[in-house]
């Protein structure tokens, strides 16, 4: 129970990252390349 | 090509005399001699230039001549290499992924230098120094006194193989830090997370960045990693060549960048905490103290003497950082209006953020998700992969709390903590690539720890998918690094610059129809290198020489000054140009149609911007009654 609490955790917190990481990124290229 | 394949066997040579020097030749297994020994073989090869440089011996031949004694340690490397063993599926693929990677940094080695900073002094020093003859002192604060360790390597290469080979040298040495990397990290584990930890780290975005051009900070990170495993070693109770060792790496960081000095104070502590451990277990006073002493004498000689330049030069050893402290009857080139510009312009540009504690700690999680402009982390950035791994590396160091003091590196993480937290609070600049020297050690030392956490194969799964998506971006990224190089591979010098650098136009006018009688002002800072005639680089807030933040209303100071500069012509400077015409003192020769992109890499449209150049007419300018003869 606890092992699997763990593993979903992480999941989560490696999404959210990966989500935060890519959405930044797509700004960034927004912005550099105007597209609003 | 032969002048970089030499001078990396070169550096590969001195470290192996280096590393024999010290007696830590038979103290490391051959595969960690060699990569210990490029790092150390390039801080020598850099520092050993310095002195020929000061006394006006800088040319191609003394370099050859130095190089042959260099080659001859290469015989002090080989022997005890392991035998090469097929690798799985997995450690197969990754390496395949790494041959990529390697590959797609080639384009840009073998096109010339088209980055910014790298036209503006990385690579234009080293090619004015060259052609001196010597070294010198540039009074320019940032991009002018400043450590040049690196830069000598550049010279070399300039001197020896001409601009060719200076792309590819920035390339073979930046591996040198993925050779070094992969040898350490195999050390604690398996083979493949091995690799991919390498190409994680060299498709990191800022090392994409500044791998492949004359940046420093990607060669620094080899000295903070040199100095890393020497420190763990000397840590673990190795001999003392080792504690000599960590103080040259530190020294040639500090020889390489002032930032090298926080470094420098970091390993200090670092040292101290390792001395009062050794006393505790019965060490001497006296020892501890002599060690202290070698140490910080090696720190010195291996990165005191461009200091020592600085100091010689303008009063100033960190020119012009001491200014307020030692006042303006000491420090030349500087005074208080310049220093009051360059203090408040810096602040604003550099560091947004205030410092303290609360941003100490956002400070990472802001630069990956929510960068501000002055980070320049949008796209050059550390990537997600440290924030993403904390909280495992953070439970694996809590699981092993009890063995951490003991452990090889336990060094590391004060090396990495303590230059973080100097650096937040004592730097000068809040640009996430300042970090980098320190980002590949940090990223190891996470992902050994991460490993220990990630033991069972249902959390090497979630683990290994995260990273097999930052990858991909990561990959992506290089991809597009390499693109805009590949598509203009055929293209002729002058398009090849017409596209890559958007004030170019003006090098190519300034070439075409200026002697060398005349010289031309610029506010462009990466026009230097392309330049061939004599030309002043007039930045508003780094340099006193002309001062720009006061021209329009002080022109006759400005007029003497550019007169005194031996200033014939003037290109784009903003504010005086139509006072200067309408008094007789200039006259419009040209007006060059510039256009202004966001990104050479990512494109985006241009925003035209005509730049005019003025001629000075001195004949007809009744301020020239003011200027002495």
């Amino acid at each position: 129970m606890r092992r699997n609490a763990v593993l979903i955790l992480a999941t989560l917190w490696l999404s959210a990252c990966l989500s935060g990481w890519l959405v930044q990124f797509r700004a960034m290229v927004h912005a550099v390349l105007g597209l609003g | 090509m032969w002048a970089v394949v030499l001078q990396l066997a070169g550096c590969l040579g001195l470290g192996g005399w280096g590393l024999a020097a010290l007696g830590l030749r038979t103290h490391a297994p051959a595969p960690l001699r060699a990569v210990l020994a490029f790092p150390l073989g390039m801080g020598l090869w850099g520092w050993l230039l310095f002195w020929p440089g000061l006394v006006g011996w800088f040319t191609p031949a003394v370099m050859a001549a130095m190089m042959v004694p260099a080659l001859a340690g290469l015989a002090l490397l080989p022997g005890g290499w392991p035998r090469w063993r097929r690798p799985g599926p997995v450690t197969g693929l990754a390496l395949l992924v790494l041959l990529a990677a390697m590959a797609l940094g080639l384009p840009q080695a073998l096109s010339p230098p088209v980055d910014a900073d790298t036209l503006a002094y990385h690579y234009d020093l080293p090619r004015r120094f060259l052609e001196a003859g010597r070294i010198f002192f540039t009074p320019r604060a940032v991009d002018g006194a400043t450590p040049l360790l690196i830069q000598m390597t550049y010279a070399s290469i300039l001197g020896l193989g001409g601009e060719g080979g200076l792309g590819l040298w920035a390339w073979g040495s930046s591996w040198g830090l993925g050779a070094l990397i992969l040898v350490l990290s195999r050390h604690s584990l398996s083979p493949a997370v091995a690799v991919i930890l390498t190409v994680l780290v060299m498709t990191t975005p800022a090392v994409l960045y500044g791998a492949g051009t004359g940046q420093v900070e990607v060669r620094l990170a080899l000295f903070v990693l040199l100095c890393a495993v020497a420190l763990g070693r000397w840590w673990q109770g190795g001999p003392l060549g080792w504690l000599v060792l960590a103080g040259l790496a530190a020294g040639f960081f500090m020889g390489g960048k002032y930032t090298g000095l926080l470094f420098a104070v970091a390993a200090d502590l670092v040292v101290l905490a390792g001395l009062i451990r050794r006393m505790k277990q019965g060490g001497r006073l006296g020892g501890a103290l002599g060690h202290a002493l070698i140490f910080g004498v090696s720190v010195l000689i291996a990165g005191g003497q461009w200091y020592g330049l600085n100091w010689a030069a303008s009063g100033d050893p960190v020119f012009p950082m001491l200014f307020s402290l030692l006042g303006p009857d000491r420090v030349r080139f500087w005074d208080g209006e310049i220093d009051a510009v360059f203090r408040s312009a810096f602040p604003v540009t550099e560091m947004p953020l205030a410092h303290t504690i609360p941003n100490l700690l956002a400070y990472p999680v802001l630069a990956t998700f929510a960068p501000l402009p002055a980070f320049d982390a949008g796209r050059v950035g550390l990537g997600p992969v440290a924030v993403m791994m904390a909280p495992f590396a953070l439970a694996a160091a809590w699981a092993a709390r009890r063995r951490l003091w003991q452990s090889a590196w336990m060094p590391t993480l004060g090396l990495v903590l303590g230059y973080y937290g100097l650096w937040f609070f004592l730097g000068g600049s809040q640009r996430v690539r300042h970090l980098l020297p320190l980002y590949p050690l940090f990223l190891l030392l996470v992902a050994i720890a991460v490993n220990q956490w990630g033991k069972d194969k249902a959390r090497r799964c979630v683990l290994g998918g995260a990273m097999a998506v930052v990858l991909a971006v990561q990959m992506g990224g290089a991809l597009i690094n390499a693109r805009w190089y590949v598509s203009h591979w055929t293209a002729g010098r002058d398009q090849y610059y017409a596209d890559g650098l958007p004030t170019y136009p003006l090098a190519q006018w300034a070439n075409q129809h200026l002697g060398p009688t005349d010289k031309i002002l610029i506010t462009a800072r990466e026009l230097s290198y392309l330049l061939n005639v004599p030309f002043f680089f007039a930045h508003g807030s780094t340099q006193n020489q002309v001062v720009m933040a006061t021209a329009d209303r002080d022109i006759a100071r400005f007029w003497r000054q550019i007169r005194a500069q031996g200033i014939t012509h003037l290109a784009g400077i903003g504010v005086v140009e139509a006072d200067l015409e309408r008094l007789g003192c200039a006259a419009k020769v040209a007006s060059i149609p510039l256009i202004l992109r966001e990104s050479r890499t990512l494109g985006g449209a241009g925003i035209p911007l005509p730049m005019d150049v003025q001629a000075l007419t001195p004949a007809t300018c009744p301020l020239e009654t003011d200027t002495p003869p």
